[in-house]
């Protein structure tokens, strides 16, 4: 019998396994950035936001650009990006733990579905906050002398936290129904693109009742909205409060349906099927 | 037997109309080695996997140390499993993917770090703590998932194919650790293996599954001789070119049966509806009297691939090494 | 009675002339106070006379179209418009505003509508911003005159546009840096494999 060390009582159950969610949010945030694959992301999504802010700045084109409006652009791009990189994570989170076949032995403690779940969500989101980090900079560079600095930084702290963790959410979900982890990450992407789809409506069609109901209900394309309402068009940030709708909505309904469903979803195949 | 760890009643696990496992009993006590044997699709991972509560049984019931399988948390407090084709982080070193684990059961940072060092040196990996397990052999994760699965000081281990494609000295590292196990810590041991041989050295009860049901469950000598009907036999190689003079000389003995098995310088001698041993020897020794070299002799006992044969349905694909299946 | 009553007539007639070239005559105040009434009684105003903002920024400009006639209207097209008044700047009104020209539905008497239209100011001058209201289908009544609101004096100011020698040194510095992280952490990761 092992006697060197403290071992979890054959018979007495520890109390620590409920907080098993904070262990595996330490490991999945450990290998995620010790592991290289978080680091070279941000070093991708700051060469986009380096391009696009720079491109804002200086394009003779766009030289009509008001600050605001350059500092708008950029958040838009941070907080579309941002928000997809997380996604992308969470739809691996599950199906690609599933493919290494390290799924099993993490299904095999005493922490609960919930728990596996609840632990990669904050690794995923550790990502969002990242991008949100490196936007920082841009986001100061192009809105000094306007003050909209500390404007853009709350907005997008705020409304990119909620959207993020919407999709993340979302992206948790897919990744435990799907059957492969390229199947979900396929479908994650494809999901926020086609959120980001209705942002480019033409402005006639955008106007009309379908338009407009199509913006309100896209997380993606409404958060976006509200940012642009607020940051380039000076409304006070209650007046398009109802554009908020979607991405909390989100948040809490994919959440609610990830804490039901996850102790029967998160399993060894594919959506409890095995 | 000691007190009872493991305790299956009818446990059933359908697919659909399919029964991957049907009606399944049995009982282990501590410090039992429990052999799962059967052909693909027998229903071994099936059982492992409701044993472990992987998976939810249809019908029928379990307890493990006690607990009801109702209760799958108080379960997987009880239970170290190492699964079929485990993976492992290959960035983390041994000693962090144990401390991990251990937090998962409940344990103390601290504790969780002192308990990694003695379980690595339980299973001779002691050296290679700090290694990333990316840079470690197959045999190597293999017995760190051994060690994973006693990091919570588990009343019942299940293994799943443990020494599946590691070398010969691999599997008799994996086997001497599984016997350490048993006798040491008085753990049950559920081995579900596809290698005959090492039901033989390893396990004191084997249950061979066939089509998701038990055919026979006992010690190895009692499956033995449950299935003991076959005539005795025993093979005889000689040179190239002596083969028909040998197969007349032992024909000629009274109630021996000579035949060739493939090459005509190898010949099976079986008895022909006479159980008597000795009429084998007679044979050899009227080979040997016609003046032919003996290249080989040798006796045929049943083996439990024999057994495992004579009881499965399935056609053979089981490996037993050093023999025929 | 009647003698100093016609004798008030030519008084009373060049004073109202005389008030007639008054406002026509000032240039400036009286194009941007009222409109003239449309016989039909379709009128359209705008209630912001003067606003104020500077290049780059966004303004909402509002008109409201009421029918005071006594018959319904027919479909209404109203179109929104943009002119320098102080020359030498060029305008292009689709750059100020996306959607220039807003579908209306017919109005009964006494029915209004309030519409607004989002203007982006794209050069720095003195503008005039008035709207069009014209039938929807000409054809139909081909007679019909255009009703033009009153128009609205924007003064947009010059601002200074974006500074990019400010926002080169970001653009650089952050990925560098990031990737610096990165390949140190890559670096050290390979190190720990090999041991």
């Amino acid at each position: 019998m092992m006697s060197t060390a403290a071992t979890a009582d054959r018979t007495a159950r520890p109390a620590l396994s409920r907080h098993g969610w904070l262990v595996i949010a330490g490991r999945d945030c450990r290998e995620l950035w010790a592991g290289g694959r978080g680091p070279v992301l941000l070093v991708g999504y700051s060469v986009l936001l380096s391009c696009v802010s720079y491109l804002a700045a200086t394009n003779q084109v766009l030289n009509f650009l008001e600050q605001r409006e350059a500092v708008n652009l950029t958040l838009q791009v941070a907080l579309a990006v941002g928000v997809l990189v997380a996604l992308v994570c969470a739809a691996d989170a599950i199906s690609g733990e599933r493919e290494r076949g390290t799924l099993e032995a993490l299904l095999l403690t005493p922490v609960s579905r919930r728990g596996v779940v609840a632990g990669k969500l904050v690794a995923a989101l550790s990502l969002w906050l990242a991008c949100w980090a490196v936007s920082l900079p841009y986001l100061w560079v192009l809105g000094r002398g306007v003050a909209v600095v500390a404007e853009s930084v709350l907005l997008s702290l705020g409304i990119g936290t909620a959207t993020a963790l919407g999709l993340v959410e979302v992206g948790l979900l897919i990744s435990a129904l799907s059957d492969s982890n390229r199947a979900s990450l396929a479908l994650s992407v494809f999901v926020l693109i086609a959120l980001s789809a209705p942002t480019q409506l033409p402005t006639g069609l955008a106007n009309t009742a379908v338009g407009g109901a199509l913006i309100r209900l896209n997380p993606v394309g409404s958060a976006l909205h509200y940012v642009s309402a607020v940051l380039v068009r000076g409304r006070g940030a209650s007046r398009d409060l109802s554009y908020l709708a979607a991405p909390v909505l989100t948040a809490v309904l994919a959440g609610a349906v990830l804490l039901v469903a996850a102790p029967r979803i998160v399993t060894l195949g594919a959506g409890g099927r095995r | 037997m000691a007190a009872v760890t493991l305790e299956a009643d009818r446990l059933t696990k359908r697919f659909g109309t399919r029964a991957a496992v049907d009606g399944l009993s049995f009982a282990a006590g501590a410090g039992n080695i429990i052999g799962l044997l059967g052909p693909n699709g027998a229903g071994k991972t099936t059982a492992i996997r409701m044993l472990t509560t992987m998976l939810a049984p249809t019908s029928g019931s379990f307890t493990v140390g006690g607990v009801p399988h109702t209760d799958p948390d108080g379960i997987r407090h009880r239970i170290g499993v190492l699964p079929e084709s485990a993976g492992y982080p290959p960035r983390q070193s041994a000693a962090e993917y144990l401390r991990f684990f251990g937090r998962l059961y409940g344990l103390a940072p601290v504790d969780a770090g002192r308990l990694a060092g003695p379980l690595l040196a339980e299973v001779g990996l002691a050296s290679r703590a700090g290694s990333p397990i990316g840079t470690f052999s197959r045999g190597m994760r293999q017995r760190l998932g051994i060690a994973r699965a006693l990091i919570n000081d588990p009343a019942v281990v299940f293994l799943d194919e443990p020494t599946l494609g590691l070398d010969p000295a691999g599997q008799r590292q994996v086997l001497s650790i599984l016997r350490d196990i048993a006798a040491r810590r008085d753990a049950t041991v559920v081995l579900s293996t596809h290698l005959l041989s090492e039901v033989e050295q390893l396990c004191d009860r084997v249950l061979i599954l066939d089509h998701g049901r038990i055919v026979t469950d006992g010690s190895v000598a009692e499956v033995l001789s449950r299935t003991a009907a076959d005539p005795h036999r025993a093979r005889l190689t000689v040179p190239d070119g002596f083969g028909e003079r040998a197969r007349q000389a032992a024909a000629s003995v009274e109630g021996v049966q000579a035949e060739f098995s493939g090459r005509r310088s190898a010949l099976v001698l079986s008895l022909n509806g006479v159980a008597e041993d000795r009429l084998l020897d007679l044979a050899l020794a009227a080979v040997l009297d016609a003046g032919v070299p003996v290249l080989s002799f040798q006796r045929e006992q049943t083996r439990l691939a024999d057994a495992f044969l004579a009881l499965t349905s399935a056609l053979p694909d089981a490996v037993v090494p050093g023999g025929e299946p | 009675m009647r003698r100093r009553c016609a004798a008030a007539l030519p008084l009373l007639a060049i004073a109202l002339l005389g008030a007639a070239l008054l406002v026509v005559g000032l240039p400036g105040s009286a194009p941007f106070a009222t409109a003239a009434p449309d016989p039909t009684g379709l009128t359209a105003a705008s209630t912001q006379p003067r606003l104020s903002t500077s290049v780059g920024q966004h303004l909402d400009y509002r008109v409201s179209i009421v029918n005071d006639g006594h018959s319904a209207t027919g479909q209404l097209l109203a179109h929104l418009n943009i002119a320098s008044v102080t020359g030498g700047t060029y305008v292009d009104p689709e750059d100020w505003s996306a959607e220039r020209s807003r579908f209306l539905p017919a109005l009964a008497p006494g029915a209004a509508v309030a519409l607004t239209w989002d203007v982006q100011a794209v050069s720095p001058g003195t503008f005039a911003l008035y709207v069009v209201v014209l039938p929807a289908g000409m054809a139909a009544t081909p007679d019909q005159r255009l009703v033009v609101s009153t128009p609205t004096r924007v003064e947009v100011a010059a601002r200074r546009t974006l500074n990019a020698g400010g926002a080169l040194p970001v653009a650089v510095a952050v990925p560098v840096l990031l990737g610096l992280v990165a390949l140190a952490g890559r670096g050290r990761n390979r190190a720990r494999l090999r041991r």
